[in-house]
């Protein structure tokens, strides 16, 4: 478990988190194609539905493949199909088009169909109707040209979506009026009650659904009417004797394709509804399929791993015009694959596939055969872990359940960690967040419809090293999405799936037979207001949508509390006063604003007037923090660096504040004086260390900017994960991580500027960027074809000889206008450089370069000893795929921080048996 | 060169026809040899000679003893005059190569000088007669020819007074008479050396692997033609039976061959030599031919538009390689050759297609595919070919291609017209990653790649451009890739053994498993009603498109070919790939000298080189028809199961290491060796090499099994398996099996292994309660079980020694003629000299242990008569009777250590001829370190046990990896690394009957041997033979005059000259011819 001993840092390199794999049953990107045929939507989103319930929304833009937000389920719920629809598009007072709303839905192994609150994460309404599970939906297409929507009734402007169901109905759902409404029955049951497997539409009125008695029906939704019944025929000998059609498609010509049980993709024309062509490609069940918009290319995948590529050249006059043929199958994935979803724009042009093994793969279209697939994250961009460091106690939760362990240290021998507690919600809500205090006595649980409290109890010595579990009574809040204790324990803050930010006081007292109480009053936190006037289709009336707060957390010693939203704004709230156990525990002022709150928050209208003081401290929103900058792009990790060795000796209570006529409800107003330094890091990679009470960026920060940071860091194309701190008197080390990698910087030294190196790396960088949003270029030696010329039978045509032409080439002209930005970037922090330099030096100086004997992790990074010397930075690929890591020794920070790394490599999930092909017995 | 006419004539095999032509025939040789020294043979012969019927020859009574005429070994078992008089052509042929072989060793005749010798090879059996009709010769053998009619006239006098006809008889040895004169006016103390000599002959090779290019069909899909490395070779796809043979001249080797384009009985056929040959293959003639200046590799032929002439692509491989269209002019036009250089590139290529008639050209080379398209199509005169050419690199190595032109679909009559300005190609290429690429419509990709590049399309249109079809089934590289007729199929096949058809509109592959060995190449027949594959175990098969039934199956011989460009570099720790050379069991049937039975392995593929791989299977075949009889597994085999493990490594059959026949023929003893690979005893691995080595060889399984012939379906039955024949007791663990013997006078069979143990087997009748048990057809059942075993201790006095066995090296067995002695030598891992065990078989007991002869480097035993016959270091002849030295000849071999040579001098006991053959490797190295061998030759000398010198001594190419005596007659059979096949028989023994029993023959010898042991060795052997075969004569005459003659001797007497004798001419000579012998015998 912990192959790691050293001086300067421990990694207890561990697989004992079972973090259960849930298995990728729905894809539907958000857009089918760029809007109005430009550029790529902004508001493009993949979303992704789990076999926990959970929906997640991942941001394509750029590559980036960022995962934004989760719409958490529960027990037993099961996300099994997602459709997008978008309102019809507006025409704003400017006479601008303004895209219309964008609406999530999901079926489960329910009958009612689901849509999603994007700004909330939480259901807005289900459809109702007498008919039984729903197996398949699907959402009208969009009509095309707004011009001529005025022509149409309302009725038709607004997507439809048509459904299956386990007994061979087919409802027709109404999305008009922002609501959800059950239109007509389609088709009754059919007297086999044969399962409706898929359906899609063929054009605005006619949908064809695929059932399991080997058929696709055609219906016309106007009138319910059966347009055709195709047959598939008998299953194929030895089998079943019936085919399931799996899925049906429809190409933009009209043909469709169906996949079924047999491993046969069909392909149908669309006058006259009879099969045309039958590829066989897979060893097993399709169970989805793909196609392009150009409708020249159909991907399938499914029971036998493969992903299938088949292509017909259009409008070829002769030879195999029309045919398809199946270009090349590869195995992507490691399990079934459950969900295919395509998107094609101008620069992304990716089919996602996705399955069992949990893992979403991006394959490009266009330039498929040239680019690799890329595989997406498996893991939760936010680790599920958290740990009490004074207490060695590691956390981890997934679904309903949490666990905690204690870690032993290394030098006690090999032993592994144990399991200490485990908890088991028992509301069906699968817990989005869990916090734990330092000492690892409080422990608070946030799910989407409650926050509860724990408080956690040693056994007595020698009874076992359990810890017994003794829910504390809460104030009531309505679910959370972040949930953060206070490292001291003393304050709960818990953000609201409305983006509210309610902090909670908790008493706590050093006797430990004592039990912390939490205070009933509730402190609501409040953002300012931003500036969001260009309204994204993802917002909804609940709010925006890039509003919504993704990152929270305390400062080390509880006193500044800081939020970031997914626009990356950053907001920062400071406690004023100091603890006085003598002051009563909830005072609250409603008389007047506070005198010291500044002028930006008078316009808030929202703003309470009560102030609500709790022993005498009371939250203030920082009065610089407005001076933050908005971040470049979503944030993915929020950290305080750890305050170091600051310790002013805190006066009891708040001296020379007494309650007076005047001030009924006196508190101190003074503010924290330690320096708070907090760490954003955007998905660009970028790192912000902010310096909280000015609001300002920290020296580090404006002396490093993107464009001096290590290649190998720039190169990275998963986002951060989580960091860890290791602060001492002699470095500001930071250990920053992603899901394959892990990176150390030292925030004390600037990183060295190479001109030459500079240069050569970006443009390595700007090809990465410009793929199709899947993988990298596929290298040479993949590539059947890489270069071919032409010449001519006659000897002076040597020239003609030497001109290969690399048929590989993406050829993608490279932008000038990054570099220019990074250029300029350049010469600023140059500059601040310079001026700094007599700070830089002095701070250099006092530091105390003992570099070359620590920081040995077990040996195994000795040869990177040399370089590290020299860098201010150290990276290793080693740990993969990480889960994430957490500090496990709440040590002075003299010593060597020591973490626990948890993996949960792809071998070690726990799938069912797959499906074994011929060629593998 | 002069070979190459007579060829011509081979099919003629009609009795009756053969003796009408016999006066043309002589007229026939004159200009023959006229020919053949003016080296380019520009006459035709006449087509009298040609007879109506091509049928090969049918199997015939199979006689023990048949004639042999010199040279001619192939058809010894045909006693036919069908089938000699095929011999005769064939030995003109094969005069040449048996001449040159004795020419080159110095032990014969060295004084000869090479001219003369060479003048034989013109004559062979025709100067003699005519030496007016050799104006050319060189006087010095001018005067050697003059000189043996001298002799020859003075034998015919004599001869007049001994008894009659037989002529043929005597013609079989006149060419050992005119020798003998010659060394006796030259030297008349080798006389008797030099009669020998000449007396033993060498058959032409039977054999050799079918060249690695695609098979072709004639275009009524009635015949196959095949060629390897000699010949051209016709078989009828109904029969599978050969029709017709094209050689070609003995100094190169052919390289490539394609039907003529306008008239579909013709064939191009290109030599090494640069020689260009056109043959009528159906009547057999030379057409035309012509110098090429270059080896041509590849060849496809074109109807040159609008008109019937042919234009011949070549690809020809210098230097550097090239691709070039020729026109072969034939006769109207003059034996000339216009040539139009297409492209010349450095890099190798392997494959050329032509499609279109020459609209487009696609090549292949290593990795990239290059694609022609012609300008100027409407001309067409041969200089106007000018292509424009486009290459594409590939990524992957590239094993085979196939290019389809695809007609236009559409019916449309309106865009006819518009889509003839386009031509679709689609090429499918097979890597070696086992991926067929399909490239549809190649020439739009280019176009589209062209056209980006000059920036008018959009760039992702080049996505298009190259984005073939990937049909991945094959594990291996693809072996060869083909379209069907209508291009809705690809057909492909490799290492798997599997035919794989895909169908391309569907994506579904359909397969036909279990084929034999590797797919090499793969044909579609023209109307595609069949594929013919090229399977990697020398065979060809055609399958019916329709059910995929076999058809056709023509096999040729398919033991262990060693192609030493293949070989795997010498390490200079070892000799290690020498095991490559390790003999290949062979065994004669005894009832059948013309059956042999070899080892074979499943499947050689020439792509890989893996080194040898383990030969579990036992091929029949049959000398004098030149067929295969049959094939069967001896051991247990991966025919139809996975041959290949999960980790991708090949799964190792066991390998036969020995084969036997008892000596009625009814009885087959196999020893096959098993190992664990290296790769699967991981588990025992304990750090130390050495141990883990041991441990494997711990586990190695040795199967002794015994098999009855089954007369029903020509097939060896298992009828008892012997697990461990030698077993350690002490480690658990197998010995090998070093050697196996049959025992030579009733059902058994000795073994010697690892562990010191002789042990003898035998059959016994089952008995059940003192009845014997019956099996179905009531024959009494056997059980074959240990006889009787000798311990060989490895010191003479136990007590000298440690009580430790040394591990032997090696150690053969001999069985003497009456089965009295077993001899069983046994040479150590030290530098012991070895002892030699005489056994006594009654008892069990070791009678007599020779240690005078040293046997460190143990090569072969064998028992003639009362001699002990051992080769290690010297080849030694011990007299059993005196118990003393008869002699030793120190052995040599060039190029190959004294200990390395081992397994590679091999030696064989003729008892009836009283002779034994050796055979020894040499080989020439290239001079680099670390270098691969050059050259490899086999020198084979034959003796007899009472003098020195060799009765012959000639050298082969390549090893010979096997080397057996033929039970009943005098010869030898030698299979050799290029899987070929030669006979080698003493012109004496021809003159045996088919009737009398051979042992008498025997008897006589050895009792002749040992009378005149001590007196001149020649001297005694001839005589007593030469009364012995009169006296057979007599009998012959009364009833076998058709089969006992030597039809070709009769032949060159009756026709070896271009004018015909004068009758009393031809009379003298017939009597010489007969009366010779006791002449010559007399004379001495």
């Amino acid at each position: 478990m912990s192959d790691c001993t050293s001086a300067a840092m421990d990694i207890h390199r561990s697989r004992f988190v079972p973090y259960p794999p849930s298995a990728i049953n729905a894809l539907a990107f958000s857009h089918p194609e760029p809007e109005h045929g430009q550029a790529d939507p902004e508001s493009l989103r993949l979303a992704i539905g789990r076999a926990n319930g959970n929906i997640e929304l991942w941001n394509p833009a750029r590559g980036a493949w960022l995962q934004e937000k989760v719409f958490y389920g529960g027990k037993d719920r099961s996300v099994e199909g997602l459709a997008w629809t978008q309102e019809p598009d507006r025409r704003d007072a400017h006479g601008k088009i303004v895209p219309g709303r964008l609406r999530l839905f999901s079926i489960g192994y329910s009958s009612s169909v689901t849509e999603w609150d994007l700004a909330t994460g939480l259901p807005a309404r289900h459809s109702t109707g007498s008919h039984s599970e729903v197996w398949c939906f699907a959402a009208q297409p969009r009509q095309k040209n707004t011009a001529k929507g005025s022509l149409n009734d309302d009725n038709d402007a607004c997507q439809k979506i048509v459904a299956g169901c386990a007994d061979g109905t087919i409802v027709l759902l109404s999305t008009q009026d922002n609501d959800l409404t059950f239109e007509r029955f389609v088709s009754r049951a059919t007297n086999k009650k044969a399962r409706a497997l898929s359906i899609t539409y063929k054009d605005p009125h006619t949908v064809l659904a695929g059932f399991a008695d080997s058929m696709i029906r055609v219906f016309d939704t106007r009138n319910g009417s059966v347009i055709r019944n195709i047959s598939l025929g008998n299953g194929p000998h030895g089998g079943p004797k019936e085919i399931l059609v799996w899925k049906v498609k429809c190409l933009p010509n009209g043909d469709f394709v169906s996949g079924d049980s047999t491993g046969d993709i069909r392909i149908y024309s669309g006058k006259n509804y009879s099969q045309t062509q039958r590829i066989s490609g897979h060893e097993a069940d399709v169970l989805d399929l793909a196609v392009t918009r150009d409708g020249s290319s159909i991907f399938s995948a499914g029971m036998d791993r493969r992903t299938c590529f088949y292509t017909s050249k259009k409008g070829q006059a002769q030879g195999q015009s029309g045919k398809w043929r199946k270009v090349s199958h590869q195995r992507h994935h490691e399990h079934d694959v459950k969900a295919m979803a395509t998107y094609e724009g101008n620069k992304l042009s990716v089919v996602v596939t996705g399955g069992i093994d949990t893992q979403p793969i991006a394959i490009p279209i266009r330039q498929f055969g040239k680019e690799l697939s890329r595989g997406l994250p498996a893991l939760p961009p936010t680790p599920p872990l958290t740990s009490a460091p004074d207490a060695r106690l590691l956390v981890s939760w997934w679904n309903t359940e949490v666990r905690i362990w204690h870690v032993k240290p290394q030098d006690d021998g090999t032993e592994k960690p144990k399991m200490v507690a485990r908890l088991a919600l028992q509301d069906e809500e699968n817990i989005i967040s869990v916090s734990i205090s330092h000492d690892g006595g409080l422990l608070a649980v946030a799910t989407a419809s409650a926050v509860k409290l724990f408080q956690l109890v040693r056994s007595q010595a020698g009874a076992g090293s359990g810890l017994r579990i003794r829910k504390l009574d809460m104030p009531s809040i309505a679910g959370a999405k972040v949930v953060r204790l206070a490292a001291t324990g003393n304050w709960l803050a818990a953000v609201m799936a409305t983006d509210e930010v309610q902090l909670v006081r908790i008493v706590r007292t050093d006797d430990p037979t004592d039990t912390p109480r939490a205070l009933a009053k509730v402190q609501p936190l409040y953002r300012l207001d931003r500036d969001m006037t260009s309204s994204s289709p993802l917002s909804g009336q609940s709010g925006f949508y890039e509003r919504s707060i993704v990152h929270a957390d305390f400062s080390k010693d509880g006193n500044v509390f800081a939020v970031v939203d997914l626009a990356g704004y950053l907001d920062t709230w400071i406690i004023e006063g100091h603890e006085d156990s003598t002051a009563p525990e909830i005072d609250i002022d409603d008389t007047s604003p506070a005198a010291g709150e500044n002028d930006d928050s008078d316009n808030e209208e929202d703003e309470r007037d009560e102030q609500i003081i709790f022993l005498g401290q009371h939250w203030i929103r920082n009065p610089s923090g407005h001076h933050a900058p908005r971040l470049d792009s979503t944030p993915v990790v929020l950290s305080f660096q750890p305050t170091t060795g600051i310790d002013r000796p805190e006066p009891n209570g708040n001296p020379a504040v007494h309650p007076t006529r005047h001030n009924r409800h006196p508190h101190s107003h003074e503010l924290p004086t330690a320096e708070y330094r907090l760490l954003l890091v955007s998905a660009e990679h970028q790192l912000y260390l902010f310096d909280v009470m000015s609001g300002r960026l920290s020296e580090w920060s404006r002396r490093n900017p993107p464009s001096r940071y290590p290649r190998e860091y720039k190169q990275l194309d998963l986002p951060a994960k989580g960091c860890i701190w290791d602060v001492s008197q002699s470095q500001q080390r930071i250990w920053l991580y992603g899901e394959k990698w892990l990176f150390m910087f030292d925030l004390a030294k600037d990183f060295t500027i190479s001109d030459a190196e500079h240069a050569g790396k970006k443009r390595k960088r700007d090809a990465a960027k410009n793929t199709s949003g899947a993988g990298e270029a596929v290298p040479q030696k993949e590539v059947p074809v890489t270069k071919m010329r032409k010449f001519q039978s006659d000897e002076n045509d040597k020239a003609g000889r030497q001109k290969w032409i690399d048929v590989t080439a993406t050829g993608r002209p490279s932008k000038g206008a990054d570099d220019d930005d990074d250029d300029s970037g350049q010469a600023l922090a140059s500059l601040r450089r310079l001026s700094s330099k007599q700070d830089g030096e002095q701070t250099k100086g006092g530091l105390p370069n003992g570099e070359s004997e620590d920081m040995v992790i077990g040996g195994e990074v000795g040869d990177i000893e040399q370089r590290r010397s020299k860098e201010p930075w150290w990276h290793t690929f080693k740990y993969r795929p990480i889960l994430g890591i957490v500090p496990i020794s709440g040590d002075d920070s003299y010593h060597a921080p020591e973490m626990v790394l948890v993996e949960r490599p792809s071998w070690d999930l726990d799938l069912p048996p797959r499906f074994v092909g011929t060629h593998e017995q | 060169m002069s070979d190459a006419a007579p060829q011509l004539k081979r099919k003629s095999e009609d009795v009756a026809a053969q003796r009408k032509a016999k006066k043309q025939r002589r007229s026939e040789a004159a200009a023959r040899s006229d020919d053949g020294r003016n080296g380019v043979d520009t006459s035709t012969p006449s087509a009298t000679t040609t007879h109506k019927s091509k049928t090969t020859p049918k199997p015939k009574k199979h006689s023990k003893s048949t004639p042999m005429t010199n040279g001619v070994s192939q058809d010894a078992t045909n006693d036919t005059p069908a089938t000699s008089q095929k011999t005769k052509k064939l030995r003109e042929q094969q005069n040449g190569a048996a001449n040159h072989v004795e020419s080159e060793p110095g032990i014969v005749e060295t004084q000869t000088p090479s001219l003369e010798v060479n003048g034989e090879t013109d004559g062979a059996g025709h100067h003699d007669r005519k030496p007016p009709s050799t104006p050319d010769l060189l006087p010095a053998a001018e005067s050697v020819e003059l000189r043996q009619k001298q002799e020859d006239t003075s034998h015919l006098s004599k001869k007049e007074l001994n008894k009659k006809k037989k002529k043929e008889r005597k013609e079989k040895n006149r060419a050992a008479r005119k020798e003998l004169t010659m060394t006796e006016v030259a030297d008349s103390a080798r006389k008797k050396k030099a009669k020998r000599s000449e007396e033993w002959l060498t058959s032409s090779s039977q054999g050799g692997w079918f060249l690695s290019t695609d098979p072709v069909f004639s275009p009524d899909e009635k015949y196959l033609i095949l060629a390897n490395l000699k010949s051209l070779r016709i078989y009828a796809a109904e029969t599978s039976l050969l029709a017709n043979v094209l050689p070609i001249g003995d100094t190169g080797v052919l390289t490539a061959f394609a039907l003529s384009s306008t008239k579909p009985n013709q064939v191009y056929v290109a030599d090494s030599t640069g020689m260009v040959t056109l043959w009528d293959w159906v009547s057999g003639k030379k057409i035309g031919q012509w110098d090429a200046g270059a080896t041509i590799q590849h060849m496809a032929v074109i109807t040159r538009p609008e008109s019937d002439e042919d234009f011949v692509y070549c690809h020809e491989a210098g230097d550097g390689h090239s691709i070039s269209v020729r026109a072969f002019y034939t006769k109207s036009r003059g034996s000339r050759t216009e040539l139009k250089q297409l492209l010349e590139t450095s890099s190798a290529i392997h494959d050329v297609q032509v499609l279109l008639q020459g609209r487009y050209v696609v090549l292949a080379s290593d990795d990239s595919m290059t694609v022609g398209k012609r300008v100027k199509v409407s001309k067409t005169a041969l200089q106007d070919f000018e292509y424009v050419w486009r290459e594409f690199k590939f990524s992957k190595r590239i094993t085979t291609f196939d290019a389809f032109s695809r007609q236009p679909q559409g019916s449309d009559k309106g865009k006819q017209v518009a889509r003839d300005q386009r031509d679709v190609i689609d090429l499918a290429v097979g890597d070696e990653a086992g991926v067929v690429l399909l490239f549809e419509d190649i020439l739009a990709s280019f176009a589209a790649i062209e056209s980006s590049q000059k920036g008018k399309k959009d760039k992702t249109d080049i996505a298009e451009g190259f984005r073939p079809k990937r049909l991945h089934w094959h594990r291996d590289a693809v072996g060869s890739v083909k379209w069907s007729l209508d291009g809705n199929y690809l057909i492909s096949g490799g290492d798997e053994t599997v035919l794989t058809i895909w169908q391309l509109a569907t994506g579904q592959p359909q397969h036909l498993p279990h084929l034999a060995a590797a797919i090499e190449k793969i044909v579609v027949s023209p109307t595609g009603s069949a594929y013919a594959l090229t399977l990697a175990n020398n065979s060809v098969i055609v399958l019916s498109t329709t059910e995929l039934e076999a058809k056709t199956n023509v096999i040729g011989i398919q033991s262990r070919r060693i192609d030493l460009e293949q070989m795997p570099k010498e390490s200079k720790s070892s000799n290690a790939h020498l095991y490559i050379f390790d003999s290949v069991p062979l065994a004669v049937n005894p009832t059948n000298s013309s059956e042999v039975f070899f080892s074979v392995p499943s499947s050689q593929p020439r792509q890989k080189n893996e080194g040898r791989r383990s030969e579990s299977y036992l091929q029949t075949f049959d000398l004098a028809n030149q067929r295969a009889r049959g094939r069967q597994a001896l051991t247990r085999n991966n025919a139809t199961e996975p041959n290949v493990a999960p980790d991708g490594g090949r799964i190792k059959e066991p390998n036969v290491t020995h084969v036997q026949t008892s000596h009625d023929g009814e009885w087959l003893a196999t020893v096959d060796e098993w190992v664990p690979p290296r790769a699967d005893s991981g588990y025992l691995n304990e750090g130390i090499p050495e141990f883990n080595e041991q441990e494997r060889l711990h586990r190695r399984e040795v199967h002794l099994k015994i098999w009855r012939r089954d007369r029903d379906n020509s097939q060896w039955k298992l009828e008892a398996r012997i697990d461990a024949p030698h077993f350690f007791e002490d480690v658990c663990s197998n010995g090998r099996v070093f050697d196996l013997v049959a025992d030579p006078t009733a059902a058994g069979f000795a073994t010697v292994g690892e562990d010191h143990v002789v042990r003898a087997w035998r059959p016994k009748t089952r008995l059940r309660d003192g009845v014997v048990v019956r099996g179905a057809e009531k024959e009494g059942l056997v059980t074959w079980s240990l006889d009787c075993s000798v311990e060989i201790s490895d010191k003479l006095d136990v007590t000298e020694g440690s009580q430790q066995l040394l591990p032997p090296r090696t150690s053969r067995l001999a069985y003497s003629a009456d089965a009295s002695v077993l001899a069983a030598s046994v040479s150590w891992d030290s530098e012991d000299a070895g002892v030699t065990h005489l056994i006594d078989t009654q008892t069990a007991t070791i009678r007599r242990s020779l240690t005078e002869i040293d046997v460190t480097a143990l090569s072969g035993l064998g028992f003639i008569g009362q001699y002990l016959v051992v080769v290690a270091d010297a080849i030694t002849v011990w007299d059993m009777v005196s118990d003393q030295l008869a002699y030793s000849i120190p052995i040599n071999t060039a190029g190959i250590g004294r200990l390395d040579r081992i397994p590679l001098v091999r030696l064989a006991t003729n008892e009836s001829g009283g002779t034994f053959a050796v055979s020894l490797p040499q080989f020439e190295k290239r001079d680099s370190p670390a270098s691969r061998i050059k050259k490899a030759s086999s020198r084979v000398s034959i003796y007899n046990t009472d003098r020195k010198k060799p009765l012959w001594s000639g050298s082969f190419p390549g090893i010979t990896l096997a080397l057996a005596s033929r039970k009943s007659e005098r010869g030898y059979v030698i299979l050799d690394s290029f899987s070929c096949i030669k006979t080698l028989s003493p012109s004496a023994g021809r003159l045996q009957l088919p009737t009398p029993p051979p042992e008498e023959n025997e008897e006589l010898q050895r009792v002749s041997y040992e009378v005149d042991e001590d007196e001149d060795a020649d001297e005694a052997a001839g005589r007593p033979l030469a009364n012995l075969l009169l006296s057979e004569d007599l009998t012959q005459d009364i009833g076998h005059d058709e089969h006992v003659f030597n039809m070709q001797d009769l032949q060159n007497v009756l026709n070896d000259g271009s004018v015909p004798p004068p009758p009393q001419g031809l009379f003298s000579n017939v009597l010489a011819l007969i009366g010779g012998r006791p002449h010559k015998v007399a004379a001495a």
